[in-house]
């Protein structure tokens, strides 16, 4: 059997559109994250009476960058779902295991408060070991 | 499925592009590391017009 397809584009056209598709509307909402959240910082120091709005304006393009994933998941065919399904399953696991060993030693024994901001840190960089963990597993 | 693949002189993406998947799923497919849903594997039995149990076997 010939292995003449190791010299083959390694994606078909479709799923580079889809991939075409999703870094753009993804790099659209952290655009405006980027830009929203100096935005937000400056305007509450000018402004500090509507802190709470002004606070939760970098969230919409958060809430924007979401649902390009959901949509990106959703073009994906059947085998690479099972793959962000492991990926995402280990990532969430992971996390949830890191975050409250965290919060225990930070409640309990006294480590130093750290911000929620670090949570995302800890989930996207689980999601993204287990990506490369799931693809060698079905390399 | 690399048989019947190489019959027809396609590749790993000549194959995915005609069955709308992508190619790693094509070669996880060969390797028999992912068993294909029942609508792909009607699919892939449709495009080489062979019954599915020909091409996919129990003890796969």
């Amino acid at each position: 059997v010939s292995e003449r397809h190791d010299n083959e584009p390694k994606y078909t056209p479709a799923e580079v559109q889809s991939s075409r598709r999703y870094f753009a509307e993804f790099g659209g909402a952290m655009l405006g994250y980027v830009i929203l959240l100096p935005s937000a910082i400056l305007l509450i120091r000018r402004l500090p009476e509507w802190r709470l709005g002004l606070a939760l304006l970098p969230v919409v393009p958060l809430a924007l960058a979401l649902m390009a994933v959901l949509r990106f998941l959703r073009r994906m065919d059947e085998f690479n779902r099972q793959l962000q399904l492991e990926a995402v399953g280990f990532a969430f696991g992971g996390g949830v295991l890191a975050t409250m060993t965290y919060g225990l030693l930070e409640s309990l024994a006294g480590l130093p408060r750290i911000s929620w901001t670090w949570v995302p840190v800890v989930f996207m960089s689980l999601y993204g070991l287990g990506t490369a963990v799931a693809r060698w597993r079905y390399r | 499925l690399k048989v019947l693949r190489a019959e027809r002189d396609w590749s790993q993406a000549d194959l995915a592009e005609r069955l709308g998947v992508s190619r790693q799923t094509i070669n996880a497919l060969e390797s028999g590391k992912y068993d294909p849903s029942l609508p792909l594997a009607f699919k892939i039995s449709r495009l080489f017009a062979q019954p599915i149990e020909s091409i996919f076997h129990p003890d796969d």
